[in-house]
């Protein structure tokens, strides 16, 4: 048979290949449909979450859009020519802060509306700043406007750029026009404006500028199909960097300890590993895995302290360990194997697809507490075992923000 | 002969409509039907039965679950055989990546199956194939017995044409080794 030509070679295993008769078999039909069940099972489970995210998601939204528009409208507007000023602080405490001085004289405020009296007399780096104002000032909590209702005495001021202390940071920038007008900081955003030119409005949320380290842990929950899900740790830490004022990118490395079992055809993973002839019926699988993710976050949502966002990316698994136990039903052959353990044999770059979201609340200007519910979907057949593990869980994260 | 041709067809197109239903008794059928053709190809591509169970069940899942895509008044035959091969080369290509091309002179060959003469049975030529490492496999499967080119197998498993062509070389080679040691030991058993 060797000897044949190639031709022939071939046809020999071409006729070969439509000759062979392989019979149905109940049992692989029952398999099947075991796996069938299963899937039809998890398919409406997956649809009901997906359609239960896609309600929140338009709930949050309309509620945006609908609430958003009429805040606006109440509290935004803009600076009347000829009109100088203003700064709002929550309390007179505030006031204090910075080299300036800004004694409250008199205030009147509700939520949104605010009237200010007050005497600067300060000194402040390069600009000079004295006499008396009176306003009405709204806020937008939103677009960050206010406005002044009545009118202010106007103030003096050298060209300068003034930078705050505390948490609402603000700029001032003196264009030496008279009328110019003041600064104050406080927690919350400090306004400064130039008559009848310029309105600057400060960063309030730059505390969530430039880059965070998050320290993170929580518990995870993988398993494989409808198989069982076991409960794990996760604990890790990341770099976040504010591309955008609503758009970062995060890196980070973190350990992830995942426990699980398999049934079924997930026992009979790919040849040569452990099979060794007899299928266990049964897997527990326990391993530690390094998880390297880079993930993309959007702010859906922010105001003031809160902020609500979204992410995706792509984490690589690097596993550190897998220990496998198999048990196998009614058979006690004690040349079965029962264990099988190995080490950084696997690694899986890119392979696991990130979801998140999440709501972020900062403490202060440097401190923030995150929670996150997430989903790692795998793309890749994942340890030795070669199973598209699922997990998911929620990180508690303590964020530190670094300028 | 037209006759019963029309009735099958017939009759598959009825398990067709009830597998889109999820009709568990058509997807039965269907299964049934089928999978003698299914195995028929799968345990080429695979090293073992249980492999190609694998690969076999993974096929039926996605015609289960993408029957609506199939456009009917095409053949349902050539539809899930691509997916029977999609579905073996992915599986294949899982088994590339973790496993280190062996040489001929390592490969194994199941003495106690295959015999050394002319009448020698296409399970046990079936058998030689699974022995192929995963790369060869793949590509004797594909240009011998299901008609791929060189060029389309290049593309299929992201390698080059001369790539594919060479380890076809590899692959007749190898099974002509595996030959040629059947009829070996077959002639000294046979001499003692």
């Amino acid at each position: 048979l060797h000897e044949l030509s190639d031709k022939e070679f071939d046809s020999l295993f071409r006729k070969a290949a439509v000759s062979v008769d392989y019979p149905f078999s109940e049992k692989a039909w029952q398999g099947f449909e075991k796996q069938l069940n299963r899937w039809e099972l998890f398919l409406p489970l997956f649809w009901r979450i997906i359609g239960g995210t896609a309600i929140l998601l338009l709930v949050t939204v309309s509620y945006l859009i609908f609430t958003g528009p009429e805040m606006d409208k109440q509290m935004s507007g803009t600076l009347p020519k000829g009109q100088v000023e203003i700064i709002t602080t929550e309390e007179e405490g505030n006031l204090q802060s910075g080299p300036e001085k800004d004694r409250i004289i008199e205030e009147k405020s509700d939520n949104l509306e605010k009237t200010t009296k007050v005497n600067h007399e300060s000194e402040l780096e390069g600009i000079r700043l004295s006499g008396e104002k009176h306003g009405s000032v709204s806020h937008s909590l939103e677009s960050h406007e206010f406005s002044v209702a009545d009118k202010t005495e106007s103030y003096e001021a050298d060209n300068a750029e003034y930078q705050g202390s505390g948490f609402g940071r603000g700029r001032l920038y003196g264009l030496g026009l008279p009328g110019l007008a003041g600064v104050n900081t406080g927690d919350g955003p400090a306004l400064t404006s130039v008559s009848g030119t310029d309105i600057v409005i400060p960063d309030k949320d730059s505390h969530r500028m430039g880059y965070s380290l998050n320290f993170t842990l929580g518990p995870d929950f993988s398993g494989v199909g409808a198989n069982s899900y076991g409960t794990g740790t996760y604990l890790g830490f990341a770099l976040e960097w504010y591309l955008f004022k609503r758009l970062s990118v995060f890196a980070g490395i973190s350990h992830s300890r995942k426990k699980y079992a398999v049934y079924d055809e997930y026992t009979a993973p790919y040849p040569g590993i452990w099979t060794y002839g007899q299928v266990p019926d049964e897997v527990e699988i326990a391993c530690h895995v390094l998880d390297i993710p880079v993930n993309l976050y959007y702010s859906i949502y922010e105001n003031g302290k809160n902020r609500i966002f979204a992410g995706a990316g792509f984490s690589s698994y690097i596993m550190l360990t897998e220990e496998y136990h198999f048990d196998y039903y009614d058979n006690y052959d004690p040349d079965l194997i029962h264990d099988y353990n190995i080490k950084n044999e696997n690694q899986h770059y890119f392979g696991i697809v990130n979801l998140s979201a999440g709501y972020t609340r900062y403490l202060n200007e440097k401190w923030a507490l995150q929670i996150e519910p997430y989903y790692k979907l795998p793309i890749q057949d994942i340890a030795a075992a070669k199973v598209r593990l699922n997990s998911f869980g929620a990180f508690i994260s303590l964020k530190y923000s670094i300028r | 002969m037209l006759m019963v041709k029309i009735s099958e067809d017939k009759s598959l197109k009825s398990i067709l409509e009830g597998c889109e239903k999820h009709d568990r008794k058509s997807q039965r059928l269907l299964y049934k039907q089928f999978f003698g053709y299914a195995m028929s190809i799968c345990i080429r591509y695979t090293r073992n039965y249980s492999d190609a169970m694998e690969v076999l069940n993974d096929a039926f899942m996605k015609v289960f679950t993408q029957i609506k895509k199939f456009d009917q008044s095409r053949s349902f035959k050539s539809w899930f055989r691509r997916i029977l091969i999609n579905s073996s080369i992915d599986h294949l290509k899982k088994e590339i990546k973790y496993q280190e091309q062996q040489d001929i002179e390592e490969l194994e060959v199941d003495n106690n199956h295959p015999r050394a003469d002319q009448s020698i049975q296409h399970e046990e030529l079936i058998r030689l194939i699974q022995q192929l490492t995963p790369a060869y496999r793949s590509v004797f499967n594909l240009y011998v017995i299901d008609g791929y080119g060189h060029e389309e197998i290049a593309s299929i498993l992201g390698i080059s044409v001369g790539t594919s062509k060479s380890n076809l070389a590899k692959a007749r080679r190898n099974l002509r080794e595996m030959l040629k040691r059947i009829e070996r030991n077959e002639l000294a058993r046979i001499i003692r």
